[in-house]
């Protein structure tokens, strides 16, 4: 596996192109306000029983464990330029829970740029890109993070 | 019925959770997932034929739409409360109307910062043996026996 650039922006580059001031930067990614209906939603898309019974009260709703999981498709991220490759696909996934997120909450995203790097592996060159996005509610708590990994291919 | 540390060990495997993800349970994580993008049904996830033109044998299974079936592994045995960490790897396509069967075993067990920690290796199982996603997890299970804490 090579290595990029991570941590030292001044090596040499080779033939991969792309915008590396995004390293090292926290970056609004969006503001969300949580809804009954998107923590139903989600719910619903996973067979979440517990939630879907705890809809059944109007107590406010507390959302499955990886509910902001559904955020990462609304998020913003920066466009790093990197034209390489014909396809990306999501290589994987780390999610970190620390509080639970409930309705009514406004959740503030932050992205950051951790790692760009490449494999060669059976289908030829790889290059993977990841970025870990945080969310905290209105009171400045942090409830969950996640580290997504996507990976381009020719 | 609650699961305490105490009760389990090295090596247990969870109780597995077989499903099949429907394509109508992708379309309304789809809608979920993307909100009111324009682009959110003409994709990979949602196209067969657009799926097919990349090489795939259907429409897919969005990677996050995954994780959040593979973390029903863990909050269906120990509750949502339990949950802490998951990371997964996705070695494989998911397909539409495949069906999975999600499995863990208990790979390490202790007390770590006052915390009742378990790590568990993860993965869902496809119907030929193949496992398009493994990971592990960490779960933080309550303690009834306070000597141990």
């Amino acid at each position: 596996m090579r290595r990029i650039r991570q941590y030292n922006h001044e090596m040499p580059v080779d033939d991969l192109q792309f915008d590396r001031s995004w390293f090292d930067k926290d970056l609004d990614a969006g503001t969300f306000r949580i809804t009954r209906d998107m923590i139903l939603d989600y719910a619903k898309a996973i067979e979440d029983e517990q939630v879907i019974a705890a809809a059944e009260s109007s107590e406010p709703l507390v959302a499955s464990p990886l509910f902001c999981s559904i955020l990462t498709g609304r998020d913003r991220l920066p466009d790093l330029g990197l034209k390489w490759g014909r396809r990306q696909f999501h290589a994987g996934q780390g999610y970190s829970s620390f509080a639970p997120v409930k309705e009514g909450d406004t959740l503030l995203a932050k992205s950051r740029l951790l790692d760009v790097y490449e494999k060669t592996g059976r289908s030829g060159r790889m290059v993977f890109t990841v970025f870990e996005l945080t969310y905290r509610n209105q009171e400045g708590e942090k409830v969950a993070a996640i580290r997504q990994s996507m990976v381009r291919q020719q | 019925m609650t699961v305490y540390f105490d009760d389990v060990d090295l090596g247990d495997e969870l109780p597995p959770v077989e499903m099949t993800v429907t394509t109508e349970e992708v379309m309304a994580f789809l809608h979920v997932w993307h909100g009111r993008r324009r682009n959110a049904f003409t994709s990979r996830f949602s196209d067969p034929e657009i799926a097919k033109k990349e090489g795939l044998r259907g429409a897919m299974v969005p990677g996050a739409m995954t994780m959040s079936l593979t973390g029903k592994l863990i909050t269906n045995w120990a509750g949502p409360e339990a949950f802490h960490q998951l990371d997964v790897v996705f070695r494989g396509n998911i397909i539409h109307n495949d069906h999975l069967t999600f499995g863990g075993v208990i790979t390490d067990k202790e007390m770590r910062d006052g915390q009742p920690w378990l790590e568990v290796d993860v993965y869902a199982e496809d119907e030929a043996g193949n496992r398009p996603v493994t990971g592990k997890a960490v779960v933080l299970l309550p303690v009834r026996d306070a000597s141990l804490a």
